[in-house]
């Protein structure tokens, strides 16, 4: 026993000693990290906290590097960050936050804005980073009102956040395989269309056995090569660019997931695991394609007025009015019940959907990599845990986020199917029944914003906003959308050889933002926190469908619109809405946001 | 009584002076920094300029209102004391007869000592990915290519889910009682045992009469721990569905869980401290009568008393000779 | 009567061989986990997808190999400058994070439960029965208080700050056991020690601590377990300290950027078990070994 004991206590004591002192080399200030970069003592250290997840950081290292040369008293410091909004609002909320400037991965900052834990940005918007004949820095950014309301107090005073980055959602499609497959609508070999495509500046032939007609030139930019076949043109009405060959209807859209079915495939796969963020955006797209920017503005505001086709608050086709008092009304609003129905048609349809995404195990990345390995359908081996799929329903940076898979594919020999070989788009929404928006909707999701502490000293503020003017020069901005793809929320000048370094979704997305006219970019995640019946009445809604059925064996709240439609019927979930935000309920939410609305 | 005094002065130096650094801690780094969750039951936060408004009891009439006409809290309540006593029913016996297993040395014991550790030492991320592998994947794979049968996903047909997620908290469970338990076990005299066996005390009586009681004061532990537990558990629920689990399978500490993560979470932290609150008053009273109850019949102190095992009894009378 | 003791015994010797049966399915099926892991952890992404449950087509051991330098994680370390860590160093972190301050927090927490259960004092109850409700308390919205003391006493970022100021809850389920443990210890011991003119600091110090070094043993171990996979607490407090939990959870947000797959992050989780594994295996022996509470006799 004494021995025994003896041994113990030497055995703890080693622990003890050797825990210790390791414990002394960590004391030393630096740790046991190498040093890569050192505090200049003769210099003024500016610190900036980038959320660095996936949306690449060389543009801002390269304004690093150029601000340093050209200030050389000053220091630039960046550490890339994977915390989330909340915490850099902690960090900005003590009395010495870490850092002067702060990039988020989303634009939840109004609690930092309202207390006055950031600085107004408003000096610098007519600043012009590109020089005297360039854009100010208000000019540059894309829908600057939204940011504008965004980055401002609850009493719409000052600027206190500005746009940092950008992303989409959609489905995306391998433009390439519904060539192959025939799945695109092809332009018609008729004389009108001949005469719109000479008109165009685009040469061409006609395929005699297929009767389709194949790109042979063109004056201007397309996104045809010689030999390829040309697409029905889109909203936009002209050949060679982003929405050519998508169809225009609900019918032709029904028709196609129908071919794709018999062709032996799926429709659509993407992560139910993370819902609702990643099939989510496809029905609020939807949602908001057919509300129209009035209907949506109704919706989002819970303000203004609707036609009730349904008869939910008594008499058919009556116009029922709302106000932010009796906002519950907006979510019986009959396009409501018109989206939960065609998400059921269509993704939520076991007709179309892969199984796989309702699987737990099935991840984002997972759900990527499923949709790109499609091609390994007809292998014997490999093909058994592959079921094709058309669609993947996915943000901007997937491509980016892919990467390592593409490689894989292409080395494993797949030619052309390597990163940046295959021409992936999104999908736009076509034309439903009772539309009343007349442009495609998609979704902005996760758009990040921007922040300066106020809690530094006038010189610090002022090299602050001086870095943040630098670093929106032009060519920071197109180099952030080359090394992701990704456009930022501002104006760029890409030149064609610029163009031609995206990868064809990167050009895709770039031509999308650029089509104001026919696409409508609705940023929805910012535009949440610019309500105060959203994010400050605790009201169950973070953008999404949520449901609550009180009888029958699938009772219960479903948070997502996926989740709810595997067991419920539209009219289920449909009445389940008005369940969860009963008036009753309404009242306690708006309670605690009446001082923002009387 | 000078004496006495004396000793009592010098008990309470002791006692204070081992429990004073402890309590300045908890004081300044607990209550200190807890006090406004706390305080917040009892108060309305404006959520843009976090400003503290005094409501009192409001937001404990709000949560039981909430309770009698939120059915998925109801189901959450309910699911949360169904998962503890499912888990309970079954793990706790094997648990025993595991860790009796492994303290009798019996054959591959000092094997199954080892890897019954595996869910403390690997990742519950590794952990989770095979299991939502296997029952979704791997398992209707199987039973398609070997038997040409179909099985139900049972992570998504809302006839399973629940049970799925039972399974998988009694599947991980083993790994820090048998580390507890056999140590614990090992407290049974040498002699005694030996004793017993010459009597031809079989294993059942062994364990019944002997190990469970010397034991029972570690079982009382965990069962309070695990009893503590039954409102804070999220469990597998999180892992395996992140935010947007089916109705089924929500538990108490989910529900709060997702209100915290996918609501206007300043304006809810208010509610959801009034009803850590409630949920405490309710759950602490129970822990410690079970504590009591435990203790106070717990077979280790009327052995003590009694003295009347049969086994000890023989030692005795064999010391007498 | 020996007919029913051989029946007896014989169900006996069924019952447990029958448990032997249910061990040997369990552990088998907790084996998997590990054997999948590490077999996966050689695929490359395709093979992972395509063939989720079989033996790599091509066994890629540059997964291992380019894990280390994936890694990597730049943080700010507490005088300004921006430190690089590899694995190595982050492994350091990780001894230090799993083992002092658990080692701290259970030294206090040994102490308190001792007086607790052996002495009778005023607020003795008081003080278990607040352990039970801190166990129960689930605390909401804490963290801009917790971060705001931290940062005005200094303890943010501060590692030794950190390990001497641990011991703030010493409450839990191992405050529970070693009150248990030292209430099964009988004070015989201690009024032996007593009579031999030992007070209070020798009988503890003496007699009761070191007998319930096994069990100190085995919670230190599963507190050094679950704090070795804890990221939190280095990403939130200690930025300037990043530990192997910590950079093996940035290596996973950032996977796509660093060229990373999933068998990748499956050979970074293996990586990061095995220093937990050797220390497991080496604290095995301490743990279970036996030994006889003797002593009372003479």
């Amino acid at each position: 026993m004494k021995n025994f004991r003896s041994k113990i206590c030497k055995l703890m004591s080693l622990m003890l000693v050797s825990l210790m002192l390791a414990a002394v080399t960590v004391f030393s200030v630096s740790g046991c990290g190498k040093v890569v970069e050192e505090i200049d003592s003769n210099k003024t250290q500016l610190y900036i906290e980038y959320y660095s997840g996936g949306l690449g950081s060389s543009w801002l290292d390269a304004a690093e590097a150029d601000f340093e040369a050209k200030y050389n008293d000053i220091q630039v410091i960046i550490t890339k960050t994977d915390k989330a909004t909340s915490m850099q609002v902690q960090d900005l909320q003590s009395q010495k936050p870490s850092a002067q400037i702060y990039y988020g991965v989303d634009s939840i900052y109004y609690q930092a804005i309202n207390n006055g834990d950031v600085a107004d940005l408003t000096d610098i918007l007519d600043r012009k980073p590109d020089g005297d004949t360039g854009l100010t820095v208000k000019e540059k950014i894309l829908d600057f009102d939204l940011w504008s309301r965004a980055g401002s107090k609850i009493n719409s005073e000052g600027i206190y956040m500005l746009p940092h980055s950008d992303s989409f959602f959609g489905q995306v499609f391998d433009y390439d395989t519904f060539v192959e497959n025939g799945w695109i609508e092809f332009a018609a070999n008729t004389e009108q269309v001949k005469n719109e495509l000479t008109a165009q500046g685009i040469t061409f032939e006609v395929d005699a056995i297929t009767d389709r007609l194949i790109f042979k030139s063109s004056t201007n930019v397309t996104n045809y090569e010689d030999g390829d076949y040309i697409a029905a043109c889109g909203k936009d009405l002209k050949y060679g660019t982003y929405d050519d060959g998508q169809p225009q209807t609900w019918a032709e859209y029904m028709a196609l997931l129908e071919t794709i079915k018999n062709s032996g495939w799926k429709g659509f796969i993407w992560t139910k695991k993370y819902s609702p963020f990643y099939s989510q955006p496809v029905s609020a797209a939807m949602l908001y394609q057919l509300l129209g920017e009035d209907g949506l503005k109704t919706y989002k505001k819970f303000n203004g007025s609707f036609v009730d086709t349904l008869g939910t608050f008594g008499e058919v086709g009556a116009t029922i009015t709302v106000t932010p008092e009796t906002g519950y009304k907006v979510y019986q609003m009959p396009e409501v019940k018109q989206t939960i129905q065609y998400a059921k048609d269509t993704y939520m349809n076991s007709a179309y959907y892969n199984e796989d995404s309702l699987n737990t195990d099935t991840d984002h990345k997972a759900a990527q990599n499923k949709f790109l390995l499609s091609y390994k359908k007809d292998d014997p081996e490999e093909g058994k845990f592959i079921k094709p799929t058309a669609f993947l329903f996915e943000g901007s940076w997937w491509e980016n986020e892919a990467k390592p898979t593409f490689q894989m594919i292409a080395e494993e020999g797949q030619v052309g199917r390597g990163y940046g070989e295959r021409d992936y788009r999104y999908m736009f929404i076509p034309k439903m029944p009772g539309q009343k928006g007349t442009q495609y909707y998609i979704i902005g999701q996760g758009c990040g914003g921007m922040v300066v502490s106020s809690k530094q000293s006038a010189e610090l503020l002022k090299i602050s906003k001086d870095f943040i003017v630098f670093s929106l020069q032009d060519k920071y901005l197109k180099m952030a959308q080359l090394d992701t793809g990704v456009p930022k929320p501002y104006k760029t000048n890409m030149t064609e050889e610029d163009y031609k370094k995206l990868t064809p979704f990167g050009r895709f997305l770039s031509e999308m933002v650029n089509d104001t006219k026919n696409v409508r970019i609705y940023r929805d995640s910012v535009e949440f926190y610019t309500e105060p019946m959203n994010y400050l009445s605790g009201k169950p809604d973070n953008g999404t469908f949520v449901t609550k059925v009180t009888s029958g064996a699938n009772a219960g709240v479903y948070t997502a619109l996926d989740t709810g439609l595997e067991r419920l019927t539209v009219d289920e979930f449909f009445n389940g809405i008005a369940e969860n935000y009963s008036p009753e309920a309404w009242a306690g939410y708006y309670n605690l946001v009446r001082e923002y609305y009387e | 009584m000078k004496k006495v005094i004396k000793q009592t002065t010098k008990k309470y130096l002791f006692v204070w002076s081992v429990l004073i650094y402890p309590t300045i801690l908890f004081l300044i780094f607990y209550v200190g920094v807890n006090l406004n969750s706390f305080a917040l039951a009892f108060q309305k936060i404006d959520a843009v300029t976090s400003v503290r408004t005094w409501i009192w009891f409001d937001n404990f009439k709000l949560f039981f209102k909430m309770l009698a006409e939120d059915l998925q809290l109801q189901r959450s309540v309910i699911n949360s004391l169904k998962t503890y006593i499912l888990c309970f029913v079954i793990s706790f016996p094997l648990m025993i007869l595991f860790s009796f297993y492994v303290y009798k040395n019996f054959f591959l014991s000092k094997v199954f000592r080892l890897v019954l550790m595996v869910p403390a030492v690997v990742s519950s991320f590794i952990m989770g990915l095979l299991f939502q592998k296997f029952v979704q994947v791997g398992m209707p794979a199987f039973f398609l290519q070997y038997f040409d049968k179909e099985i139900p996903n049972f992570m998504r047909d809302s006839r399973y889910t629940f049970g799925t997620t039972i399974f998988y908290a009694i599947w991980i469970s083993f790994s820090s009682s048998i580390l507890l338990i056999p140590n614990a076990m090992k407290e049974v005299p040498e002699e005694v045992i030996e004793s017993a066996e010459l009597d031809g005390v079989g294993f059942f009586k062994e364990l019944w009469f002997m190990t469970i009681p010397l034991i029972s004061p570690t079982l009382t532990t965990l069962i309070v721990v695990g009893i503590s537990g039954i409102f804070s558990n999220v469990g597998p629920v999180h892992m395996f569905y992140m935010y947007s689990a089916y109705p089924e399978v929500y538990n108490v500490g989910y529900y709060i869980l997702v209100k915290t993560m996918t609501e206007s979470t300043y304006t809810l932290y208010p509610q959801l401290a009034t009803m850590g609150i409630m949920f405490t008053l309710v759950l602490a009273p129970v822990t410690i009568a079970v504590k009591v109850i435990l203790e106070k019949y717990s077979p280790f102190e009327e052995r003590k008393k009694k003295n009347n095992s049969k086994a000890v009894m023989r030692v005795r009378r064999n010391e007498a000779k | 009567m020996k007919r029913n003791n051989i029946f007896k015994l014989r169900f006996e010797n069924m019952f447990f061989v029958l448990i032997m049966i249910i061990l040997i399915i369990y552990s088998l099926s907790l084996l998997l986990p590990i054997v999948w892991t590490v077999i996966s952890s050689f695929k490359g992404i395709i093979d992972y997808e395509v063939n989720p449950f079989g033996w790599p087509k091509k066994f890629i051991f540059s997964n291992y190999l380019e894990i280390p330098a994936m890694m990597e994680v730049n943080v700010k370390a507490t005088n300004g400058n921006v430190v690089r860590y590899g694995m190595l160093p982050m492994v350091l972190n990780s001894f230090i994070l799993a083992g002092l301050p658990p080692l701290v927090v259970l030294f206090f927490t040994t102490l308190v439960a001792y007086v607790v259960s052996k002495y009778n004092f005023a607020g003795k109850n008081f003080i278990f029965n607040l352990g039970i409700i801190v166990m129960i308390i689930p605390i909401v919205g804490n963290l801009p208080s917790a971060m705001m003391v931290a940062k005005t006493l200094g303890t943010y970022n501060n590692i030794f700050l950190q390990i001497i100021l641990a011991p703030s809850n010493i409450f839990g389920m191992n405050f529970l056991i070693m009150y248990g443990t030292f209430k099964s210890i009988p004070w015989e011991y201690a009024e032996s020690a007593q009579i031999d003119g030992a007070g209070d600091w020798t009988v503890m110090i003496r007699i009761m601590l070191p007998m319930v070094i096994p069990t100190f043993a085995v919670l230190f171990t599963l507190s050094f377990l679950g704090s070795w996979n804890d990221y939190l607490t280095p990403m939130i407090w200690l930025p300037s300290y990043p530990n192997l939990a910590y950079g093996l959870y940035y290596f996973q947000y950032n996977a796509s950027q660093l060229g990373a797959t999933m068998p990748h992050i499956l050979a970074g989780f293996i990586l990061v078990m095995i220093p937990t594994s050797i220390l497991f295996l080496l604290m095995q022996r301490l743990i279970m070994s036996k030994f006889t509470v003797g002593g009372l006799k003479g």
